[in-house]
């Protein structure tokens, strides 16, 4: 069974993955601003737009060509699907497993009860 | 007209208003034992909770000639209010709210906008905001997007083996089904997540992906009682989607992006 995922838990994210939150979301009183922002990370919002160009086709039209054509690949829909299945199967084998069953399903629903520590944990 | 040779609009006549940086909005309730931690300026510049009425508003004094926007100014910022969001409800400010002395935050911040502010910390009551975003693993979104397609298969081998010069048509018609083919599969992947969070969220908010590697960016209010749920799906999503997207859970947040609004300043 999939135990390696099984403690992913929340993080706090780094501070660039939360800058864009900290500068352009909140509460604002205009009147009130007062920044000089410095250095290169704040540069990276406006990096962000992606224009389709010829450029962009170009580039596509060259990577097409090193990927498979072949292997069938399953989408999100697909994926989302055969892990309830999955699930449901595991579950029903979980049951049939008496008291080794319970025993896991019990310390999986420990396993929450923890959880709003875990996320401070990662960073000072 | 009245005499304003002097002011003394409180009793105090404050000569040289402190410069206060102000982090949020909270609850007079909970701003009690607001515990002393450094804000923007390091431990000299201690946050405290300036309070009226029922709402109090996280500050911290700021040197007249300071103008924050140093990268440790944005981690103060952040972890001041992460510990706000830790401790109870909060409104985020945007980072670089400078307010010349108490009065200005007192009268022009928290008495002015009263109404508004507690309305919106009822509506935010009880509620954090977590990020979820889902990145394509390498190769993912192209291979999975022009799988089965016989045009693109076909204008491939035309292209293969032909330069770029002599090809340029064929591979501007190529790469540009490509990039429909790539937009319709992440668009389709991009709701089927959001279908999987929508339920469990007060709100949701998404955002531009910023890179095409991005299936979704969305950021949730979700209320605290409810998070071992979000946790749960998040992560029977990660192992679901295993190989194919990459799942970023985080938070809690402050609640910044359903706070995104703007207030007037008013007359002095």
């Amino acid at each position: 069974m999939a135990i390696s995922t099984h403690n992913q838990g929340p993080s706090k994210g780094t501070l660039y993955e939360v800058l864009e939150l900290i500068l352009d979301r909140g509460l604002v009183i205009d009147a009130f601003v007062r920044v000089s922002l410095l250095g290169i990370e704040v540069l990276t919002i406006d990096a962000r737009i992606v224009v389709a160009s010829i450029d962009t086709y170009l580039r596509y039209a060259e990577a097409v060509g090193r990927v498979n054509l072949d292997t069938p690949k399953a989408g999100v829909p697909e994926l989302i699907k055969a892990h309830e299945t999955k699930s449901a199967i595991e579950g029903a084998v979980e049951t049939l497993g008496g008291q080794l069953g319970s025993f896991l399903s019990q310390s999986a629903q420990q396993e929450p009860a923890r959880e709003p520590r875990g996320p401070k944990e990662g960073k000072r | 007209m009245t005499d304003h040779s002097e002011t003394s609009v409180a009793g105090t006549t404050s000569v040289k208003a402190t410069s206060l940086y102000v982090y949020g909005i909270i609850p007079a309730a909970n701003a009690g034992e607001w515990p002393s931690v450094a804000g923007v300026g390091g431990p000299v510049a201690s946050v405290w909770a300036l309070e009226v009425g029922e709402l109090a508003a996280l500050v911290s004094a700021l040197p007249p000639d300071r103008t924050p926007g140093r990268r440790e100014d944005l981690n103060a910022h952040r972890e001041v209010l992460s510990l706000a969001v830790e401790r109870g409800t909060v409104i985020p400010l945007r980072f670089g709210m400078v307010m010349e002395g108490e009065d200005v935050v007192r009268e022009r911040l928290l008495g002015r906008h009263r109404p508004k502010l507690i309305e919106l910390l009822r509506t935010l009551d009880g509620h954090v905001q977590m990020a979820v975003r889902a990145l394509y693993a390498e190769g993912a979104l192209l291979g999975g997007a022009i799988e089965g397609d016989a045009e693109i298969a076909r204008l491939s081998a035309v292209v293969q083996g032909r330069s770029e010069i002599e090809s340029r048509p064929e591979r501007i018609a190529l790469g540009e089904r490509v990039a429909a083919a790539v937009d319709a599969r992440r668009a389709q992947d991009e709701q089927v997540l959001l279908d999987q969070l929508t339920p469990l969220a007060a709100d949701l908010r998404v955002e531009p992906g910023g890179s095409e590697r991005v299936a979704l960016n969305a950021q949730l209010l979700i209320r605290r009682d409810r998070r071992v749920a979000l946790d749960e799906a998040v992560r029977d999503l990660g192992s679901a989607l295993e190989g194919y997207l990459a799942i970023r859970y985080i938070g809690p947040l402050p609640p910044y992006s359903f706070s995104a609004m703007s207030l007037e300043a008013g007359e002095e």
